[in-house]
């Protein structure tokens, strides 16, 4: 415990080429342990190209990575044992059960027997999955697949979780269910969390920091807030009672010197950028100063969709400032 | 959802080297198990060739008395199904390989820290086992059909010996190829190149009796030497000489196969999962 200090995951200059392209360029990225650290990204943006790396599953072309403390070209076998993996996609053998494959799995991470039988015993009431053990995995349902996946890349009691798009395919409530496991292994236990993802919310809800990767650059990594903060400025909408009330309002703003929000169409209802923080209040106030009041109002935050899609989906020559 | 972090967690696993030796065993058995529960793995190779034992020995012993030395004719045609299911069994380790591949459990197996040899040895050796038993059916099979060879009980071991060390090399290219390529037609390919060349041999006859071009063809098929010392066996007394140049082929086979399946590893490793 020296060394709290160091990251879980350190890649610098991290690349990966195929034939015919640069899946990954010169990637550099620190999580930090007990994060949890999102990648996001649209389809074919090295997501998955990037955790295979890193999880010494693909050589990189260049560049270097340390992840658990272990250099993943020179050390591999330290980082296998030190990291649980759960890929795109089950990779389960179908004809085997639960209970099968989580003491092999134990086998093929040093422990006896004995303690494979114990570890597999522990997972399975952990993830409440003792009813289906001894089913072949081939015909349980993709969200008990899931819990299967993730309790086998936990056997070895992992430092660092490496999940690529673990909660795709998963209906709302197991995904919510995955999104509390992977938040107390993180907050309880210190495990670092490293997972792909397309779901914005997802993101949002359980990252404490994001990057976003386009064509394989990551473009901009940072905790949330401050990324949708860096998308623009929150937006408030006020509704009068009819639309003279809200021309007065409007004149008194512009008046101010307030900067108008014009994707408002509905004619009795403003909306303004609020720049500053407190910018709402003392709105609200300079109405209610001359008789204005509003019927309703919403404060509208920029969300990681905008984000989202001002930065990843941009082309790559055009500059998301 | 407290439960889950305090058992999955806690106190950091044990940071020994893993062991590849020991992880050998659990692969195999496991590799054993899938065999187990894909019977036509298990059972297609073994039923071909009862069935060719059969056809052959029922039609062609009445037609052909006399080409047997000792008179029998099951002495030259057991040999040659021993020699199919050794290629067709071969294959085995090659279909275990490409299903793991299709299924992801491949790429899961890797992100282990055991050797990665060691997941091309499980296969191989399971489908050692497999071969193991479907010689022995096969060699029981021929005993029900009058088989009695002149040394014995020893000869019967060193035929199933025989069928699974010449198989060990056809396991070995065959894992090679379903690692190489993930692919079941193309692990069926190793099985489709050997089939011709066992027919041109001395297929239905002992090598002595072949003439004309079929002759020179034996003469330069690797599988002729293997073939004549099997039968060798079964009609001759125990005879170093008669079975070296059979099992030369079988060890050539065996080199070559280990190296394709070190070869397909390497490269695995360097393109990745
Ligand atoms: N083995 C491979 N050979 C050639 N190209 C590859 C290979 N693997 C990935 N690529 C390419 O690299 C790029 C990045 O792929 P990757 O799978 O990392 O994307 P991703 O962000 O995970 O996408 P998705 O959201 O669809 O999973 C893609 O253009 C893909 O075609
Ligand atoms: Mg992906």
């Amino acid at each position: 415990m020296s060394n709290v200090a160091a990251p879980s995951i350190r890649a610098v200059g991290l690349g990966r080429n195929f034939a015919e392209r640069t899946a990954v360029h010169r990637l550099d990225l620190e999580v930090n342990p007990g994060e949890v650290y999102g990648l996001l990204g649209p389809n074919g943006s090295g997501k998955s190209t990037t955790v295979r790396m890193l999880t010494t599953m693909l050589r990189p072309s260049l560049g270097t990575a340390q992840v658990a403390g272990a250099d993943i070209t020179r050390d591999p076998a330290t980082v296998r044992r030190r990291t649980g993996v759960v890929l795109q996609g089950t990779a389960l053998d179908p004809l085997m059960s639960a209970r099968e494959l989580l003491r092999l799995q134990g086998r093929l991470q040093s422990l006896t027997a004995r303690q494979a039988r114990a570890r597999c015993a522990e997972l399975l009431a952990a993830f409440d999955a003792q009813e289906f053990a001894d089913t072949p995995v081939g015909k349980l349902s993709g969200g008990q697949r899931r819990r299967v996946d993730l309790a086998v890349a936990l056997v070895q009691r992992p430092d660092v979780l490496f999940l690529d798009e673990p909660t795709t395919g998963l209906d709302p409530a197991s995904r919510r269910g995955l999104w509390d496991q992977i938040r107390a292994l993180s907050a309880n236990h210190g495990v670092t969390v490293l997972l792909t993802t397309q779901y914005l919310e997802e993101a949002d809800q359980l990252c404490d920091r994001v990057g976003i990767l386009r064509a394989g650059r990551l473009i901009a990594s940072a905790a949330p807030h401050a990324l949708k903060e860096q998308a623009g400025d929150r937006v408030l909408t006020l509704r009068f009672r009819d639309a003279f009330a809200a021309g007065q309002a409007r004149e008194l703003l512009t008046a101010r010197g307030e900067q108008l929000h014009t994707a408002e169409a509905a004619p009795h209802a403003v909306s303004i950028r609020l720049a500053r923080p407190g910018a709402d209040g003392e709105t609200l106030l300079t109405l209610a100063s001359v008789g204005l009041h509003a019927e309703s109002l919403t404060v509208e935050e920029p969300s990681l969709e905008d984000v989202f899609l001002r930065l990843a989906l941009t082309p790559e020559g055009a500059t998301a400032a | 959802m407290s439960t889950i972090a305090t058992a999955v967690v806690g106190p950091a696993g044990p940071s020994a080297t893993p062991k590849s030796w020991a992880a050998l065993g659990p692969l195999t058995a496991r590799s054993l198990r899938s065999c187990l529960r894909t019977p036509a793995l298990l059972l297609s190779p073994l039923l071909t060739s009862a069935f060719f034992l059969i056809i052959y020995e029922g039609q062609l012993s009445s037609v052909t008395t006399g080409v047997a030395p000792g008179g029998r004719y099951i002495d030259v045609v057991l040999p040659l199904c021993l020699l199919t299911t050794a290629f067709t069994g071969g294959a085995t380790a090659g279909q275990l390989l490409v299903s793991d591949i299709g299924s992801g459990y491949h790429a899961r197996l890797w992100l282990t820290p055991v050797g990665r040899w060691t997941l091309i040895t499980a296969p191989v050796l399971a489908g050692v086992v497999v071969l193991t038993a479907q010689a022995a059916a096969l060699t029981g099979l021929g005993l029900l059909l009058g088989l009695s060879p002149v040394s014995g009980a020893l000869a019967l071991l060193a035929l199933i010996g025989a069928t699974v060390l010449l198989g060990t090399g056809f396991l070995l290219l065959a894992a090679a190829v379903g690692l190489h390529t993930g692919n079941s037609s193309a692990v069926g390919s190793v099985t489709l190149v050997f089939f011709p060349l066992s027919f041109f041999t001395a297929t239905f006859v002992p090598r002595d009796q072949l003439g004309g071009w079929m002759a020179h063809a034996a003469d330069i098929n690797p599988l002729t030497p293997p073939l004549e010392a099997m039968r060798s066996l079964l009609t001759a007394p125990w005879n170093e000489q008669n079975l070296l140049p059979g099992a030369l082929v079988a060890i050539a086979i065996l080199v070559v196969g280990a190296a394709a399946a070190h070869l397909a590893l390497t490269r695995r490793t360097r393109t990745g999962v």
